[in-house]
């Protein structure tokens, strides 16, 4: 009963706090039991303050000796029982994407937070950027499908950590958390809600000895010491866990279902926010630190009475196609602002035909409404 | 007078084996002899020709890579000479 | 008539896909012996795993919970299975390649951690499944596919390294020495603590023929002929024991265990609240 005693101290506090501390405690709420990590700027508040309360909800906090490890140790521990959670920045990430694909193929529920920073290699250590948006989708080999969530505040930074967990047990998928330095270390004001009315979802334990690698689109899960002796490997294999590496079928059945089990649930895990697309004729597609200079921009130019409406994307992967397609009918141009060179608005080109025109800025600055807004309106005017 | 002794008896899985000799090698009494019978998968198996030579020391046992020696020591026998 | 032993395997692969005269079927025949004689429920066990021959040894062949992880990372899986299954044996087997290579980082700081999982690397001095290139635990001078004009590195002493790292148990067997290994195996899994067996293993594929041994039963012979107990050593020239297999108990020590320190803590905080 540790937990709850602890998370009824908490509840209805109101702190003021950063994104990283924020995405700990939402773990805290989500269950999470488990955190490996290796320390890294700009991420290391999350493991500290994990480092600091796990235990006091019976949880287990280790440092390992590097984010392959943690990785590793995530994973094996997610098989054992745990709902576990690691935090790293682009260096650590990098290291970490053979065995985030060892997890899309075992299909082990953990939640990984990437806050990102200036890259590529040690870059600018102390800045935030965006810049691992791709890496988040493609950085581990292999066909696979991926869901990865960016917060745009501290209080969805908390939020949003309780609907990544509820995601990586439903789709039993890793999920990766795209915070940014910014939202990472800003802080602000965070309410903790009651445990009791949160939605958990709860992993599918199969008690009975059945395939927990295939027979469903989203087959159950068996967890070790349950006397079920099951095999789990990163090879390709059968549906009930032994490897079978040479036939077409088998890959070609498992891989497909792991893609199917993510891509058909698009519409569902894929979540926005809207704001003036009843009217708009340009649309401003931003996501993370920089849909909040973006939502000023939109609102100073509907000021001058530029009809410009606002998409903020809060799921990146997979992606909210849908509804950039039915907008990017409506639109004459969308402008995406991100902090690195255009890597989401590539992906809003695969869905629209009219202009995408990436606002980039680089170089761990965020940008500020003006910079949005005069870029923006001098395009348009310019037209 | 007679001397007591367990009875022991050994089994090869011929299914098993794959042939490499390690307990033909290194059995000190020489109780096995590579045979003329081929498995299904083409290894020439061993056969124990000297069974009353072994003194159940399990080192073919427990050396044998495909778990495919078994040595079984039964019931006391008392042998009278 | 069949082994007894096999009702502690997944019958329906075997035979195991060794070569002929290979080490690891060896190992995972002394393994079964030792589970048996153990009376240790197979459902208790959790076998941890990374990549290549030895892997094999318990994955698939091993019937029990089997975790067969990313290339080098078998013990730093282990480790996230151990902290939350402190109650389980958890059973690491895997090569020197895998182990003391591309995992060797993970290898030293378990040991430093002395978290409680038992390790058999099994050394056959090669990474024998990609075809014989050059491992670390290879002897200077032998040539691989890879040191074409001999090995110009040295190798780890692997089990001392671990010893020197901290681990409770360690110690190095080879498969000549059965009933010292099966021993040894013993220990290492009854032992609390980072428990480690090194147990040098003929490889007669990939690496045998490289140094004029063509069967299994070469180097078991090398094994038999060049092994020095660990507690005579000090008898011998250092030069005479370069190309030795010095075997035996390396260390035994009663360091604190880790998982038993992490509940420590929560135990701590669950009596703050009592």
């Amino acid at each position: 009963m540790t937990r709850e005693n602890y998370l009824n101290k908490l509840k209805n506090q109101t702190r003021f706090i950063q994104g990283d501390e924020a995405a700990a405690y939402g773990a805290l709420y989500a269950g999470c039991n488990f955190f490996a990590g290796y320390p890294i700027t700009p991420a290391s508040e999350v493991a500290e303050l994990m480092a600091k309360e796990l235990p006091k909800t019976g949880g287990y906090y280790i440092q390992m000796e590097d984010e392959i490890a943690s990785m590793g140790a995530l994973i094996g521990a997610a098989w054992s029982g745990g709902k576990s959670m690691t935090a790293t920045s682009g260096p650590g990430f990098s290291l970490m994407q053979e065995n985030i694909g060892y997890a899309c193929m075992t299909e082990t529920p953990c939640v990984i937070v990437n806050v990102q920073r200036s890259g590529p290699s040690t870059g600018q250590a102390t800045m935030g950027a965006q810049g691992d948006m791709l890496q988040a989708r493609w950085g581990t080999h292999g066909d696979h499908e991926m869901i990865a969530l960016s917060p745009s505040s501290v209080q969805e930074s908390f939020d949003l950590m309780i609907e990544a967990f509820n995601l990586s047990e439903k789709f039993r998928n890793p999920v990766i958390f795209l915070l940014d330095g910014e939202v990472g270390h800003i802080r602000e004001k965070v309410v903790f809600p009651d445990v009791s009315e949160l939605n958990i979802y709860p992993r599918n334990i199969s008690k009975v000895k059945t395939d927990v690698f295939g027979g469903a689109r989203i087959p159950p899960m068996i967890e070790f010491g349950m006397g079920h002796r099951i095999h789990v490997t990163g090879s390709t294999h059968k549906s009930n866990g032994m490897r079978d590496v040479v036939s077409l079928e088998a890959h070609d059945t498992l891989i497909r279902r792991l893609n199917d089990k993510i891509e058909s649930c698009r519409n569902e895990i894929a979540r926005y926010k809207e704001h003036f697309t009843d009217d708009m004729e340009y649309l401003v597609v931003s996501y993370g630190a920089s849909a909040r200079p973006s939502m000023g921009a939109v609102l100073k130019l509907r000021e001058k009475g530029f009809r410009i409406g606002f998409l903020r994307l809060i799921t990146i992967w997979p992606f909210a196609s849908t509804i950039v397609k039915e907008l990017g009918k409506k639109a004459n141009k969308i402008f995406v602002p991100e902090m690195n060179l255009g890597q989401i608005s590539r992906e809003i080109e695969r869905f629209v035909s009219c202009d995408v025109l990436p606002v980039s800025k680089i170089g761990g600055v965020p940008h500020t409404i003006n910079e949005i807004a005069e870029y923006i309106e001098k395009i348009i005017v310019l037209k | 007078m007679g001397k007591t002794r367990k009875k022991i008896d050994i089994y090869i899985d011929k299914e098993l084996c794959k042939g490499c000799d390690i307990c033909i090698e290194l059995c000190g009494e020489n109780v096995f002899m590579k045979s003329e019978h081929i498995n299904s998968r083409g290894y020439y198996i061993p056969i124990p020709v000297a069974l009353d030579k072994c003194t159940g020391c399990m080192i073919c046992e427990l050396i044998c890579p495909e778990l495919a020696v078994i040595i079984e020591k039964s019931e006391l026998v008392k042998e009278t000479v | 008539m069949k082994n007894n032993l096999l009702k502690y395997l997944r019958t329906e692969i075997l035979p195991t896909e060794f070569c002929a005269g290979c080490g690891c079927g060896t190992v995972l025949n002394i393994f079964c012996h030792v589970v048996d004689e153990m009376k240790i429920n197979p459902d208790d066990i959790i076998m941890v795993t990374g990549i290549g021959c030895s892997s094999w040894i318990p994955s698939p062949y091993f019937s029990a919970d089997t975790l067969h992880t990313t290339h080098g990372r078998a013990i730093a899986f282990a480790t996230g299975v151990k902290v939350m299954k402190p109650e389980k044996h958890v059973i690491v087997i895997a090569g020197d390649g895998d182990l003391a290579g591309i995992g060797g980082n993970h290898l030293i700081h378990a040991a430093r951690r002395n978290i409680d999982l038992t390790v058999f690397l099994v050394n056959n001095y090669i990474y024998g499944m990609t075809g014989g290139q050059v491992s670390p635990t290879t002897p200077s001078s032998v040539p691989t596919t890879t040191t074409p004009y001999g090995n110009t590195e040295s190798p780890f002493k692997i089990a001392e390294l671990v010893a020197a790292a901290g681990a409770n148990y360690a110690a190095r067997w080879t498969t000549y020495h059965i009933f010292h290994l099966k021993k040894a195996m013993k220990d290492a899994i009854q032992k609390k603590g980072f428990s480690f067996v090194e147990i040098c293993s003929q490889c007669p594929t990939s690496y045998g023929k490289r140094i004029g041994m063509r069967e299994g039963i070469d180097q078991l012979k090398d094994f038999r002929d060049n092994s020095i107990d660990i507690r005579k050593v000090s008898e011998y020239d250092e030069n005479v024991l370069e190309n030795k297999f010095i075997v035996g108990k390396i260390a035994e020590r009663t360091r604190p265990e880790f998982t038993e320190s992490l509940r420590k803590i929560n135990m701590k905080f669950d009596e703050e609240r009592a």
